[in-house]
């Protein structure tokens, strides 16, 4: 059993509540008695040299191996609360930190993670530099602008393999690869024109060799026949489509000469030399990774838990997030993780999505993407 | 309940008010009409032309899908605790600004472009700002605060000014020392104006929190109208849309209710522009004055924006300072590459909100001139135009983008809506501001409506239109960029969405500035033409 010898609080702690009980009521005469000044600054005093201490908690963990949940549930009062910045908003797409939550991974791992949801519009990079939260995940191209642009940002994991970027088409007039699009009606969102204006180039085509039209971020114009073709999220429009009744086939960017690691996880670099800060990233991944490796076992108790639980007040749509948890787990594991382990970067990876960053004019480098934290984690193996 | 109450406007719309809180008038008949009309028309649309085009639901479905939503209950009250912290906290630094130009008469000016500086600020620019520095909620209830300081303050401006000099003198006269002046005569009669104030800075107090969900949380009305466009649920989208509306109304109906129940009836001009309607004096020196009052006022911003850099000790990558942005304007190998991507988007922008503003400005103005020529159309439609007011336009973007597209007529739509209210609104009251002995002697030689309306309402409506268009302008100008933001492919707003994701922040600071320094010129242009045509009126 881990015991940290280094805090009271903690040390006085045994698997049962009845010292939980304890350490709470601790907690409450400490509140309840009438607030000095001074009192206050003792007690306030007391929390930070915990919070400073259970910095430590991590590696006496990572040296004992596998950390029982239930003897560091009872630790959280003095766990170090570190915050998880998302892309979007909180659905399926970040089941695996809903399952850390769940179970307790990040608190196993010794970190007690809040998730701050995103939005469309709002850019994780600042806040993981502002010191708001520890770990983002975030899309490529903004990491790597934001680093270009003199984010001290460092990539420590990449959420999906591949890209989920694709071209979807109606089932019924299939478009299976990039030549088939010459001369047909294509609707492009002006977000994704930049991704669009990449892919083309990677595949020495032109935007003239068919009609390319502007539409929305929805896929109405596919569904009423506006459009031939959308470039779309493989793992979003189509399965917005089917339960629409509209059935499409769909081609991955990435399987034609757009390699692109998607939904990756930054660190402030200047945290990664700081040990205390750079035990609690490792506490954060090793998390992520035990909740990933559910949403690959469990992609149905997945969707539930952010249908009924993190994403409640969404309104999600149960059938649309169950396919959705299906799919979008052919892009988290593949042949390189099962030998690396989760979120692992090869090399391979690394260079192709530098190449696709470049076709749009996006400046990448290998140092921007660094495996230690998960080399920390996995140790050549490939389990958290 | 938004409706009935609503109709405690009438009266100035010219109709007797009996008192009764729902009197049952042949006006209401007609109303419920045209209500049970526009929804079987809607029906009748949605079923046939709109079918299977994912735009238009039904009003059914909609209500289908709110029914089985639980009406977005615990959205709804995030959004409630956000923006009525928010509204608290705005306008009491509204009415805490308003009251130190009672220390000094000459803050008064000053304190004015402060707060147009501040409502010239797009939310949804400092909102990704806010969201690094703050925690969701937190910055949820700043820019729900941002979106009503400057309402109340110019409200609360403008109601210590309206007591009376005879009653100051009156009670200075009678021994009242200064602070009973205060209380006896300036307190009270600025309630009128503080109280609609407080009116309609409550749905802008909503429409401030919703903005914030766009930039994420885990509920609130604009998270889950977010979540529901994403997903194509459309009947949803309208179900939330409407929910909000009602809200919004609700949330207006409501202040007005409390503070007519505290003894304060509202004034019956009290839209912000009203604010500006000051004593015409001075000629070219007033001009030259404000102009110099206004360097000040921009010198003074800049100071608080460096400072408030320099304190918060956070790094330069995304925060930018006035020098900083400067330099990406003005040194430098890039800078001239820089100034033309905004001034280039900056012209889109200006067309939107310019095509948008003459459009909305033209329906309103003849809007107003129809209602004021039929007072009997005029009590029929004008708590729907009421209503109209009190929709955010946060919840109207999506489905005016749905039913117009996201191209240059969805935008200008959607600009020229955040003018056609207000503009309506005021130029309807200045057309009624006609003395009656005018009209009257008119009449006596035999003159119509139409005459009375050309020789006589003509130029006791030409200040309202100036009046209007300081309001109305700016509006416009945010309307267009909270479109391009939400909605557009291209203009200024677009590009700042996109500098935010790309972490383009020198570009977003830069845009900013822009955006307020254009916004500042403006007004300043306009309030000088309405001065010196007010000088006219006044002479002739």
């Amino acid at each position: 059993m881990p015991r940290n010898p280094l805090s009271r609080g903690t040390s006085e702690i045994n698997n049962d509540g009845a010292s939980l009980g304890r350490v709470e009521n601790e907690l409450f005469t400490g509140l309840n008695t009438p607030l000095s000044r001074r009192s206050l600054f003792t007690n306030g005093g007391k929390l930070l040299g915990a919070v400073a201490i259970a910095g430590a908690i991590p590696e006496i963990l990572a040296a004992c191996g596998t950390a029982s949940s239930a003897a560091t549930a009872t630790t959280a009062a003095s766990l170090p609360q570190v915050a998880l910045q998302l892309v979007y908003l909180e659905n399926v797409q970040f089941a695996g930190s809903f399952f850390a939550l769940d179970k307790g991974y990040y608190k196993a791992a010794g970190v007690d993670v809040t998730l701050l949801p995103g939005g469309p519009n709002i850019a994780p990079e600042p806040i993981v530099m502002s010191g708001k939260a520890l770990v983002g995940i975030t899309h490529t191209a903004e990491a790597v602008q934001a680093i270009n642009n003199g984010a001290n940002l460092k990539i420590i994991g990449a959420g999906f393999q591949k890209s989920p970027t694709c071209i979807a088409s109606r089932a019924s007039a299939p478009i299976h690869n990039p030549t088939e699009m010459i001369g047909k009606k294509i609707g492009i969102s002006p977000s994704n024109q930049p991704i669009w204006e990449s892919f083309l180039k990677a595949n020495n085509m032109t935007a003239s060799q068919m009609d390319v039209v502007t539409i929305g971020f929805d896929p109405t114009p596919l569904a009423t026949g506006e459009v031939d073709a959308i470039m779309a999220f493989y793992t979003n429009e189509p399965i917005v489509l089917k339960l629409k009744g509209v059935d499409t086939y769909a081609f991955l960017l990435n399987d034609y000469n757009y390699p692109l690691m998607e939904d990756l996880y930054i660190a402030n670099a200047a945290d990664l030399a700081d040990p205390v800060k750079r035990a609690q990233i490792v506490g954060i991944m090793t998390g992520e990774s035990k909740g990933w490796s559910d949403v690959l076992a469990n992609p149905d108790e997945a969707a539930t838990l952010a249908v009924t639980k993190y994403g409640a007040n969404l309104k999600l749509n149960p059938e649309q997030q169950k396919l959705d948890a299906e799919e979008q787990n052919a892009f988290v594991a593949d042949a390189d993780t099962k030998v690396h382990g989760l979120f692992w970067m090869t090399p391979e990876n690394v260079s192709g999505t530098i190449k696709s960053l470049g076709f749009g004019n996006v400046t990448a480098s290998p140092s921007m993407f660094t495996n230690e934290i998960l080399q920390s984690i996995y140790k050549g193996g490939n389990q958290a | 309940m938004t409706l009935a109450t609503t109709l405690k406007d009438l009266p100035r719309v010219g109709e007797a008010n009996d008192g009764r809180l729902f009197p049952l008038s042949r006006h209401h008949r007609t109303q419920l009409l045209i209500l049970v009309g526009v929804v079987l028309i809607w029906e009748l649309l949605a079923t046939t032309i709109f079918a299977h085009r994912f735009v238009l639901p039904t009003p059914t479905s909609i209500a289908q899908t709110a029914w089985s939503d639980h009406f977005y209950g615990s959205d709804l009250l995030t959004t409630l605790s956000e923006a009525s912290l928010g509204w608290i906290i705005g306008n009491g630094l509204g009415l805490l600004l308003a009251g130190f130009s009672l220390i000094s008469p000459r803050l008064e000016k000053s304190l004015l472009s402060f707060g147009v500086l501040t409502y010239a600020v797009p939310t949804v620019a400092i909102g990704p700002i806010l969201f690094i520095i703050q925690s969701p909620f937190a910055a949820k209830v700043t820019m729900s605060a941002l979106s009503v300081f400057f309402v109340t303050l110019t409200a609360g401006l403008v109601g210590l000014r309206q007591s009376s000099k005879t009653a100051i003198e009156m009670v200075t006269a009678f021994g009242g020392s200064k602070f009973q002046v205060l209380q006896k005569v300036r307190i009270r009669a600025s309630t009128p104006a503080v109280a609609s104030g407080l009116c309609i800075s409550a749905p802008a107090a909503i429409l401030g929190a919703i903005i914030g969900d766009y930039f994420g949380g885990q509920s609130g009305l604009g998270v889950v109208m977010l979540q529901s466009q994403q997903q194509l649920a459309v009947a949803r989208t309208w179900a939330i849309a409407l929910v909000t509306t009602l809200v919004s109304g609700g949330a207006y109906t409501l202040t007005l209710y409390a503070t007519k129940r505290f003894g304060a009836g509202t004034a019956t001009t009290a839209e912000a522009g009203e604010a500006f309607l000051a004593p015409p004096s001075g000629g070219l020196r007033s001009i030259f004055i404000a102009l110099a009052r206004l360097i000040v006022g921009i010198i003074a911003g800049l100071i608080i924006w460096d400072l408030a850099i320099h304190a918060s000790g956070l790094g330069g990558y995304f925060l930018k300072s006035p020098l900083a942005v400067y330099q990406y304007l003005f040194v430098g190998g890039g800078a001239a590459a820089n100034r033309s991507e905004i001034i280039s988007a900056f012209g889109i922008t200006l067309m939107h909100a310019g095509t948008g503003w003459l459009l909305g400005t033209v329906v309103a103005i003849s809007g107003a001139v129809v209602l004021v020529l039929f007072p009997t159309l005029s009590a029929a439609v004008m708590p729907f135009v009421l209503i109209i007011r009190s929709v955010p336009l946060v919840a109207m973007t999506p489905l005016l983008a749905l039913l117009f597209g996201r191209g240059l007529i969805g935008i200008t739509v959607i600009a020229g809506l955040v003018t056609l209210v207000p503009t309506l609104v005021t130029v309807a009251d200045g057309l009624r501001q006609v003395p009656p002995s005018s009209i009257d002697l008119i009449s006596a030689i035999g003159g119509s409506r139409f005459q009375v309306l050309m020789s006589v309402r003509r130029i006791y409506a030409i200040p309202s239109i100036f009046a209007a268009a300081k309001i109305s302008m700016p509006g416009a100008m945010l309307g267009a960029v909270l479109a391009e933001w939400m909605v557009g492919s291209s203009g200024i707003g677009h590009a700042m969405a996109y500098d935010v994701i790309g972490s383009n922040f020198g570009n977003l600071w830069a845009a900013i500035a822009v955006i307020v320094s254009i916004s500042l010129i403006a007004y300043f242009v306009v309030n000088a033409i309405e001065t010196s045509l007010k000088r006219k009126l006044a002479i002739s």
